[in-house]
């Protein structure tokens, strides 16, 4: 775990409050309510690092992350890859929250301090406390966004574009479930009852080509998953076509972000539109499934990091 | 045969290495004891045993030392297999030398036996204890001490057949060569699991004997596990002497061979018996420590029946028990009780007690019996000592019971943490980092500390220089605080703030002023010459607030606000209202509530706080709907009290409202006092037929206790809903292994249908348990079931077995046998099995639960239902669909039934192909 030397605060009580104000004050934990805050904070600890100390060595058990307080730390994934990590950012939380065992190389740039939480607390955390789970996946689909160019998917590796198969008329409730549960996507795995929750807010739609879903800056209301046809999605950044069993706008809404792109139909497309409220609400009621979620979407950055 | 099935294919190399080597190693072991007792009883008075006793012990102590040193240089597996061999040449060795060493010779031979007993049987455990978790251990240790109880009627068996033909002597050559062939079973445990055993057992120096002293001193259970086996062993000497006393007492010496090999070969079948019927149905039904008093309790019986004057028949009773019980019951629990030690600890309590325990009680059993000797006591007392002790071990079993849970507990609290219960007092090194927070370059720690500081009623700390930070959302905040805490002596800075660049700045500057320094005259001045509509709204709000602008005009310029004015105009006014807590706008704000715009909205339900009225409370239930203004209206709901709470569990009671927004409600009625609201969440549980808003009230009752940890619960409620759940759970796992039984049937049934018919049913039962486990928890508030829950699910074997130990010694049966039912990870068969009284086996084909699944009630699994007919196109449904209606039909969506009933009308699948 932690190699460093630096000074360990104690974590009595009487700590409790400031690390408390730490957290609030980090990005990452932005939106998250007082109990959440205490309740990670209740596991925090916070520890200062020496410029150049090694904070984790690669391949080491991963037992802890590391929210940055101030300072800066350069973490070394295993691709050789290196992030500096700067104040109210994370380091070895999309290891911890992607199930990961191992934690990567890091080190101290400089004088830093951290808030370091031990791994099973701040899964205990977010298993007990809503806001604190959708803060933090707020804050992994803001990191999916940028580091895929504000698109759905990376413009130097697109997706392979099925057109899928066409149906006519509207699609039953079950039909919209195994739709729902058949191939990728943030969804895919939930449990069975939260994708009839969402099924049945979702509706269909078929539009023309040509027909524009949303333009830069509307605001992300609604997702989309597409049955039939091709999307484009584009923004100054590039642009990249996606097909069936795709979703989208999914990471924009999650980040609480208004759109970044926009996303108009090449070809005839049948989508399962869901109001995002309605998404949130059903989810809401199944932890699990956004436990689920939050894992993928770490990995999925993981990946891309 | 059920035991053979409960080994996975990943335990089977090794939980068969080690029932072969137990098989081979008792087994020649029962022919060593039937050879060594014959000679010894037929040459030496039985009263000179318990000096056997007392040198085995010595002898122990010391090959202990050696066994330590060898087990480091050899490694688990060869250590083994050398004793064993080792065991088996000098067993060779006394057949060869017997002759010539005369008495002395039979002395060495029983001190022999049980010093290579003792030193084979404690290495062959630690080593297996190292490979296995808890869970394991409970399902393998039985078919493994199978292979010791096989191994002893085999041996025994053979005993009897060449106690016929050759002298007893003769039966030593016998156990060498079984011995010498034994010895190399260990070499085929698996290396990765002899790895993970010698990695736990064996580190760089083995404990001295004081510091395992030290460790057990130290720790209470292991202090009472060492107490009660240190009983257990003087007991079992104290029996053993009786037996071979009476025996020798009763039969004539040169019919004793024969005689007690016969009867050794009947007291291990039936040990063989109990081992596989008794042992594991008593480990399954009832807790360790409680299994773990059965001997004694039979031992006890027996001394009674002695003392009564049984005789021999007593006797045997008595070495019937033992014999029986010893090796199936007792050693399979003695193993259990050390598993809830780390590695590190169980190898040094399985040390001491090997060294203190086990042969500290021969010894000063034996001691007792010379003593007994030395006076001439009649078998009588002997036997009153027999039950005394068995008393003491019986006192020994329960008294572990508590300090065994409280080490499960501890290893699954070593992975979690406690939470504090609330903030403490707010100190002064606190109030310093705030302050000082306050100068920091990043505004959401500035945002904070000025939360924290007006939440702590220290607002009059906070410096009115604020008001000149560089960021609008900072001054905002701090005008907004400033106004609520009525600090008058920051309006001089105020006023140079009216002209901000910032509207928002400009807008907050005028309602703060028009409520610290009420003056309408600056305000009608600044209105105007302000251009930007949000000020101006501000302003007029302020304006007829103070009475300045009334009447008619004043409801006029409010109207065309609410219906023309933009959404930033309409957050402005309701912002004014909310700055100055002004009266006489709740109309207006009950509207704006309603606003099609997300934000104005969240402003509406800030400013209900502000003004905080009980005519808001219907609009703030509403707003708990929705993500972006649930926080703000539970806050504003919560200080509205009881009017809200009971509108709250009103609404809740209400099955006709949105599901969306009464999911939301029982957190929020959790946020009241906590009796009223457990009270009313437990009322609205009892009465509750949606799932989702069940697991929402459970949730919230989850969160009342964890803050209130004395809050007492309607057990009746709790316990008739924990049985429903229990019952929910094994009705879906039933139909689940139903229909993975009808696809491996008839692989035409595996259709994707079928496939989210599975998985619902897998999804509904992981659902009803995870439901299950909170609920326990709440009927069970000192048990800390969530945590339980999370070491279940955990990934750690250690974790998920303390886990399941815990939920097996916690609860009581029925209870207990049908929840370890449904998280042990047994085959599904073996699981239902468990259901007891929770559940009746379904007895429907495939197609008949089908039917049945068309009735439930839940839409999930009727829709999926219906799909899978549809695919299948099973027409002996179709009237049924018809009968079925259209109720689906509501949401705008398709039904179900009728695409099915379409489909069905259309034909065979080959027609519509």
């Amino acid at each position: 775990m932690s190699e460093g030397t630096g000074l360990v605060a104690v974590s009595t009580r009487d700590g409790l409050r400031n690390r408390t104000l730490a957290l609030r004050g980090l990005g990452i934990f932005e939106g998250v309510d007082d109990e959440g805050l205490a309740l990670a904070a209740e596991y925090a600890t916070v520890r200062s690092f020496a410029r150049g100390e090694i904070i984790t060595v690669a391949g080491d058990p991963l037992r802890s992350v590391h929210v940055v307080i101030d300072g800066q730390i350069t973490v070394t994934r295993r691709n050789g890859r290196a992030i500096p990590i700067r104040a109210g950012h994370g380091v070895g939380l999309l290891d911890a929250l992607a199930n990961e065992t191992e934690a990567p190389q890091t080190v101290a740039d400089v004088d830093t301090r951290t808030l370091e939480i031990p791994v099973e607390g701040l899964l205990t955390a977010l298993d007990e406390n809503f806001t604190l789970l959708r803060g933090t996946l707020r804050h992994c689909a803001a990191g999916i966004l940028r580091v895929r160019g504000n698109l759905p998917a990376r413009p130097d590796r697109p997706p392979v574009v099925h057109l899928g198969t066409r149906t006519v008329g509207q699609r039953t409730l079950a039909e919209k479930v195994i739709d729902m549960s058949a191939g990728g996507g943030p969804i895919a795995n939930a449990n069975v009852d939260a994708l009839f929750d969402i099924a049945r807010a979702t509706r269909d739609v078929h539009v023309e080509p040509g027909h524009v879903f949303w333009r830069v800056g509307d605001p992300s209301a609604f997702t989309l998953r597409i049955t039939y046809g091709r999307v484009r999605c584009s923004n100054a950044e590039g642009q990249v076509d996606i097909g069936s069993e795709f979703a989208l706008g999914v990471m924009d809404a999650i980040a609480g972000q208004p759109h970044a792109y926009e996303a108009r139909a090449v070809t005839e497309v049948i989508v399962y539109e869901t109001e995002f409220e309605d998404f949130l609400v059903a989810l809401e009621s199944h932890p699990e499934v956004l436990t689920e979620m939050l894992a993928n979407l770490a990995r999925a950055l993981l990946a891309d990091v | 045969v059920r035991q053979v099935l409960a080994v996975r294919p990943e335990e089977r190399h090794d939980t068969w290495t080690a029932f072969f080597s137990l098989f081979g190693f008792i087994g020649s072991l029962a022919i060593l004891e039937a050879a060594r007792d014959a000679l010894f009883l037929s040459k030496v008075p039985a009263a000179r045993l318990p000096w056997t006793y007392i040198a085995i012990a010595v002898v122990s102590l010391a090959a202990t030392k050696v066994q330590s040193g060898l087990a480091r240089r050899l490694g688990s597996r060869f250590t083994l297999g050398a004793w064993t061999l080792t065991a088996g040449i000098v067993t060779v060795g006394f057949w060869g030398l017997l002759k010539p060493l005369g008495a002395a010779g039979v002395y060495a031979l029983y001190v022999w036996s049980g010093v290579v007993t003792s030193l084979v049987l404690v290495h062959f455990w630690t080593l297996v204890g190292g490979l296995f978790s808890l869970t394991q251990a409970k399902r393998l240790y039985g078919i493994i001490n199978a292979g010791s109880v096989l191994g002893a009627l085999a041996g025994s068996g053979v005993a009897t057949l060449l106690a016929q033909l050759v002298p007893p002597r003769g039966l030593l050559l016998a156990a060498g060569i079984g011995l010498v062939l034994t010895a190399f079973v260990p070499a085929f445990f698996s290396v990765a699991g002899v790895a993970r055993g010698t990695e736990a057992e064996e580190p760089a120096s083995a404990p001295a004997l004081a510091d395992s002293a030290g460790f057990v001193a130290r720790q209470q259970y292991a202090r009472r596990v060492v107490g009660m086996l240190f009983v257990a062993a003087a007991c079992l000497t104290v029996a053993d002497f009786v037996f071979k006393s009476t025996a020798a007492a009763f039969v004539p010496r040169a019919q004793l061979a024969r005689w007690l090999t016969t009867v050794y070969f009947a007291l291990n079948a039936v040990s063989l018996v109990c081992q596989l019927t008794l042992t594991r149905w008593i480990l399954r039904r009832f807790s360790v420590t409680s299994a773990l008093a059965v001997l004694p309790v039979l031992l006890a019986s027996g001394g009674l029946a002695l003392v009564l004057g049984g005789g021999l028949g007593a006797a045997l009773f008595i070495k019937g028990v033992d014999g029986s019980l010893r090796y199936s019951l007792h050693r399979t629990g003695s193993e259990l009780l050390f598993m809830p030690f780390g590695d590190e600890a169980r190898r040094r309590v399985r040390a001491f007690i090997d060294v203190v325990g086990q042969r500290g009680g021969q010894a000063l059993a034996s001691i007792g019996l010379l003593a007994l000797g030395a006076w001439g006591a009649p078998r009588g007392v002997l036997a009153v000592g027999l039950v005394l002790l068995a008393f003491a071990w019986i006192g020994g079993s329960m008294a572990l019971r508590a300090p065994y849970l409280r080490l499960f507990r501890s290893q699954l609290r070593g992975r979690t943490h406690d939470h504090a219960a609330d903030f403490p007092a707010l100190d002064v090194a606190s109030l310093e980092t705030l302050v000082a927070a306050l100068d920091s370059d990043r505004n959401a720690e500035v945002l904070a500390a000025l939360d924290v500081l007006e939440r702590e009623k220290r607002a009059h700390l906070i410096p009115a220089l604020i008001l000149y930070h560089p960021a609008v959302v900072v001054v905002e905040h701090a005008l907004t605080i400033f106004t609520r805490a009525h600090r008058k002596n920051v309006v001089p800075v105020i006023d140079r703030l009216l002209d901000h660049p910032s509207p928002r700045v400009r807008a907050a500057t005028a309602a703060a002023r028009s409520v610290l320094h009420p003056d309408a005259q600056p305000l009608l001045m600044r209105m105007s010459l302000e251009e930007v509509p949000e000020v101006r709204a501000t302003i007029a709000v302020n304006l007829i607030a103070s009475g300045e602008i009334f009447g008619e005009d004043a409801r006029e310029r409010i109207q065309a606000l609410i219906d023309h004015g933009a959404p930033g105009t309409q957050i402005a006014l309701v912002e004014a209202i909310a700055r100055r807590g002004a009266r006489g706008f709740n109309d207006v704000l009950v509207k704006l509530a309603a606003a099609h715009e997300t934000d104005v909205r969240v402003a509406a339900a800030w400013a209900m706080g502000s003004v905080s009225d009980a005519c808001f409370i219907p609009s703030l239930v509403e707003l708990l709907a929705e993500e972006r203004t649930r926080d703000v209206a539970r806050q504003v709901l919560v200080g509205c009290g009881d009017a809200a709470r009971d509108a709250l569990v009103e609404a809740l009671e209400d099955g006709s409202r949105r599901t969306a927004l009464r999911w939301r409600i029982p957190q929020v009625i959790a946020l009241f006092e906590h009796e009223g609201a457990a009270e009313a969440l437990v009322r609205c549980l009892a009465r509750e037929r949606d799932g989702g808003v069940r697991f929402q009230i459970i949730r919230a009752l989850d969160a009342l206790v964890r803050r209130h940890t004395d809050l007492k619960l309607d057990r009746a409620v709790l316990g008739d809903t924990i049985a429903a759940t229990v019952k929910r759970a094994y009705r879906y796992l039933d139909r689940r292994t139903i229909l993975a039984r009808g696809a491996r049937e008839d692989p035409a049934r595996g259709t994707r249908g079928h496939e989210a018919l599975v998985r619902t049913a897998r999804d509904k039962e992981k659902n009803a348990v995870d439901r299950l486990f909170r609920l326990l928890g709440l009927s069970y508030p000192l048990q800390d079931f969530p945590q339980i829950y999370r070491g279940l699910v955990s990934r750690h074997r250690d974790a998920r077995a303390s886990a399941l130990e815990l939920v097996g010694n916690v609860l009581d049966e029925p209870l207990r046998g049908a929840v370890v039912g449904l998280v042990d990870d047994a085959p599904d068969e073996e699981r239902l099995a468990q259901a007891g009284r929770y559940h009746r086996p379904i007895r429907a084909g495939y197609e008949d639960l089908l039917g049945q699944l068309l009735d439930s009630n839940s839409e999930s699994v009727r829709c999926v239902t219906l799909f899978h007919i549809g695919e299948l196109r099973l027409v002996r449904f179709r009237e049924r669909l018809r009968a079925m209606g259209d109720a689906q039909a509501d949401a705008g969506a398709p039904s179900d039934v009728a695409r099915v009933l379409a489909l069905l009308d259309a034909g065979p699948i080959e027609a519509t192909a």
